[in-house]
């Protein structure tokens, strides 16, 4: 018989449903079926793991000789772990049926989808395409201590892009979103036009020059800058690992006291997750509060290794028979005081940059990199020429200390962040005025 | 699942379809990583998915599941999904049974799927590592799989590949700088666990103390992994079928045309004896072949499944990959680029390992502007000071036009086999 310390069951299961359509044709249409268990050991040494494409949980033969196979794999680690005693539970759940939506027909739904990339069918675009998905997942965990907890949630998007074309010159846009629960198609039907419409303006824009510059983020490219720059560096096994440059940095001013970052597993955004995937009430953790270095994001694994004392558990997420690592989930910059005019305005010379096309960060080095959709240049405090393929990269440590303005209105966007797994993850800010950043481009202007 | 419920499956899709295909995937694979340069967990898996087609009247149904007992439901899905799904234009049916051309499955009857055996490769990264001991290895981790594909259809193609792979990934900080190498391959002789371990801590270890750069042109010389990860990946959005056909491409009407400067070709030769994904059939059972992509310069093909190709009125060209809901996608399986080869390092140059960022670059136009990590300003082959920051921007097209030198030696990544890659005059900004 194996040592066991503690053992849970994580068993996923859900149906996801897709339409694709390409110039006005539905290219494909489906859905697919996915169960998998995760049985997870904690030896004498550390963990062993064993993952079962799919089982009845009333089967306890089965369990136990799953549970057993786990516990040989943990047989074989030598790096002793302890667990930290943290609330289970959800006790914030959100009901967020999609019983409508699941039995809205998948014709109807395809009707409207092609209704909204029809509507992309604008003068000088020469390519549209659309994609509509809905997932259905039930999560059932239990542990070796009695406790047992179930959770079933709906996620749902589309994307919608664009090809503008005229002589040589394409050019290319995307609208995105994704949300916890239905999606009416019907009232994003504008997303179509819109997207198409900046797709052509796009063919008009002029590749930035680079350079140090102020910078202004929109919401946008904001939360991804809080993601990459801060919450990555946040996650308490970079810290454990000692691979993060605010490790150690608890209590110390790491930027601007204009900087508020929370990462909020409860919050009702695309990252939303009733319990983490270890079982763990979730809530939000302020890991920057006010310019200090506040918290870190933790698993219960992480929160014993780096300090009972230094963040909150509840962080961990993992793909269905994946083990559990610390993520985000749903993670912005706190909202400010400033009008969007005063901060344009206080920028003088320097850019805007406009939606992500998504950013990567070194938490070690502490170097980041993300790129904008599009944006402008600001000249005498006010926004000037449209500028395409600009992109933002910094020191996580100095970036954070020129963070001069933040804006009054936040907004969050929707996406995937892969870190080995890839996870659903929502990011905001308000507009954040940078007094120096470091601007990637390759043109003229 | 036995090949008999395969048989089952098609013949079950039979009553209802025009054809049926089943795409089945059968694996054991264990991964054992480490922290504090010991095993922290050991990870098994089992299992098996099914990916399935269905044609009815032109119409191509898909679904797919990781739990083998639902295989009647993914077809009654795709059954209904197809009723959906506008007819495809020149359907030309699955493939058929065909002559498959010689040569080896990418399998490897030493790996097994043991934790000693990853255990000792483990062991073999640290002591690699160990050679540059200011640099701390913060993780590693060794992944071993074997496994089987079948493709089957009711055209009467039933193939079988096995498959086999070891993956090896280790990461280390000197300070704040951090290095990291991985490799994966079919083959147990093919990776070196020793030299993983020394590149990963000797980036970390020279990477310290980096200089602030000036902003302004260098010339430039790409690693394996900045090749792989930004030129050939934009490179193949180009010249995928899918794209061409839906107007995404830079390449669109481009056929026969001076693409890229004179002296570079690229092809896809998908039993390259330094590949690591050999395919004598792709995911859907067509009989793949080298591919010329680029010759001299002139566009001379694109890559296309059966599906896209019907579409553009050519055939397949053997490029299907399998999608997790049951489509295909289309993807290379050994790119090959030739240009004018010489040693890139031997005169002045900024040699960039890693990007931060490649992702991010826009794939319809090739522009990028990235992070540079593991960047060293040379000299006659050898690194004279790293560089702290700096980002690089560009146009892969324009690169690709304007003529490269490559490197003789290459790395061998899923996909590619790839030499590092001199380029003239490319914009730094420090």
């Amino acid at each position: 018989m194996e040592t066991i310390r503690y053992y849970d069951i994580r068993y996923v299961r859900g149906t996801v449903t897709s339409i694709q359509t390409e110039n006005r044709v539905i290219e494909n249409a489906g859905s697919s079926f996915y169960g998998k268990a995760l049985f997870r050991v904690l030896g004498e040494n550390g963990w062993g793991y064993y993952c079962a494409s799919s089982i009845d949980m009333d089967d306890k033969k089965l369990k136990d000789a799953c549970i057993q196979k786990a516990a040989a794999s943990a047989r074989l680690a030598g790096v002793h772990a302890d667990i930290a005693d943290v609330p289970l539970g959800s006790p914030r759940s959100w009901v967020c049926s999609a019983k409508e939506q699941a039995e809205t027909p998948l014709e109807e739904k395809a009707a409207q989808l092609l209704l909204l990339e029809g509507s992309a069918k604008i003068p000088e675009i020469c390519s549209t395409s659309a994609r509509y998905s809905e997932q259905y997942q039930d999560v059932i965990f239990e542990d070796c201590n009695g406790y047992s907890s179930s959770s079933s949630v709906c996620r749902t998007l589309f994307t919608i892009s664009a090809v503008a074309n005229r002589g040589a010159d394409m050019q290319m846009n995307y609208e995105q979103e994704a949300v916890v629960g239905p999606l009416s198609l019907k009232e994003y039907l504008p997303y179509g036009e819109k997207c198409a419409k900046r797709a052509v303006e796009l063919l008009d824009a002029s590749a930035v020059s680079g350079g140090r510059m102020p910078a202004v983020l929109d919401p946008a490219i904001g939360g991804v800058f809080a993601h990459e720059a801060v919450g990555h560096a946040s996650e308490g096994d970079a810290v454990r690992d000692g691979v993060s440059v605010l490790a150690g940095k608890l209590g110390e001013r790491v930027g601007s006291s204009l900087v508020t970052i929370i990462d909020d597993p409860s919050m009702h955004g695309y990252g939303y997750e009733p319990f983490d995937a270890e079982g763990v009430a979730c809530g939000p953790t302020e890991l920057i509060k006010n310019g200090i270095m506040h918290k870190y994001m933790h698993s219960r694994e992480t929160l014993a290794a780096v300090g009972l004392d230094t963040g909150d558990a509840g962080h961990a997420r993992a793909e269905p028979g994946m083990q559990p690592l610390v993520r985000m989930s749903n993670t912005y910059i706190k909202e400010g005081d400033a009008s969007y005019d005063e901060i344009i305005a206080e920028c003088r010379k320097g850019v805007l940059l406009i939606g992500s096309r998504g950013g990567q960060v070194d938490p070690g080095r502490g170097a980041f990199q993300f790129n904008a959709k599009y944006g402008y240049l600001i000249e005498n405090g006010e926004t000037a020429k449209m500028i395409r393929d600009v992109s933002l990269s910094g020191d996580i440590l100095s970036v954070l200390h020129n963070i001069a303005l933040c804006g009054k209105e936040r907004k969050m966007s929707s996406g995937m962040c892969g870190k080995g797994q890839s996870v659903p993850v929502s990011d905001g800010a308000p507009h954040v005025y940078l007094t120096e950043a470091l601007v990637g481009g390759g043109g003229n202007v | 699942m036995s090949e008999l419920d395969i048989d089952r499956i098609i013949s079950y899709g039979e009553k209802f379809a025009d054809e049926i295909e089943v795409f089945m995937l059968d694996y054991t694979d264990i991964s054992l990583e480490q922290r504090e340069m010991a095993v922290s967990s050991v990870f098994e898996h089992a299992g098996s998915s099914i990916y399935l087609r269905v044609v009815k009247d032109n119409r191509i149904g898909i679904s797919g599941t990781s739990d083998a007992a639902r295989w009647k439901d993914c077809v009654d899905v795709a059954l209904s999904s197809a009723k959906l799904s506008e007819p495809v234009p020149g359907w030309t049916g699955f493939p058929a049974k065909a002559a498959l051309p010689d040569g080896r499955d990418p399998f490897d009857p030493d790996i097994t799927v043991t934790p000693d055996l990853a255990a000792e490769y483990l062991e073999r990264m640290n002591a690699g590592a160990a050679k540059h001991p200011e640099a701390r290895v913060v993780t590693g981790g060794v992944s071993l799989s074997t496994g089987t594909a079948v493709i089957a259809n009711s055209n009467d193609v039933h193939y079988t590949r096995q498959i086999s792979g070891i993956s090896l990934g280790m990461d280390a900080i000197c300070e704040n700088s951090t290095g990291y190498d991985y490799d994966s391959s079919p083959f147990l002789d093919r990776v070196d666990p020793e030299k993983i371990g020394e590149e990963t801590t000797f980036w970390a270890t020279a990477s310290r103390n980096g200089a602030n750069v000036e902003t302004k042109k260098y010339d430039v010389v790409f690693s394996e992994h900045v090749v792989a990860s930004l030129i050939l990946d934009l490179f193949t959005e180009a010249v995928n079928g899918k794209n061409v056909l839906s107007g995404k491409s830079v390449f669109v009407g481009k056929l026969g045309e001076d693409v890229l400067h004179p002296s570079v070709s690229i092809s896809d030769v998908p039993m390259d004896p330094a590949g690591s994904a050999w395919k004598r059939f792709d995911s859907e059972g067509t009989v793949t072949s080298d591919l010329s992509i680029v010759q001299n310069g002139v566009l001379s093909a694109f890559m296309y499944d059966v599906k896209t190709a019907s579409q553009a009125k050519t055939t397949s060209t053997g490029h299907a990959h399998r999608a997790g809901n049951g489509a295909t996608y289309i993807h290379p399986h050994c790119l090959r680029i030739a240009a004018p080869v010489s040693d890139v390092m031997d005169k002045p140059c900024l040699f960039v390992r890693e990007v931060i960022g490649a992702h991010t670059a826009n794939s319809l136009t090739g522009e990028f502007s990235v992070e540079v990590a593991n960047a060293f300003f040379a000299e006659s082959g050898k690194f004279v000071s790293p560089v702290k920051k700096a980002m690089i921007s560009g146009n892969v097209f324009d690169i690709l036009r304007s003529g490269v030198h490559i490197s003789a030696e290459t790395k061998t990544f899923d996909g590619s086999v790839v030499p590092k890659m001199r380029i003239d005059s490319m914009q730094v900004i420090g």
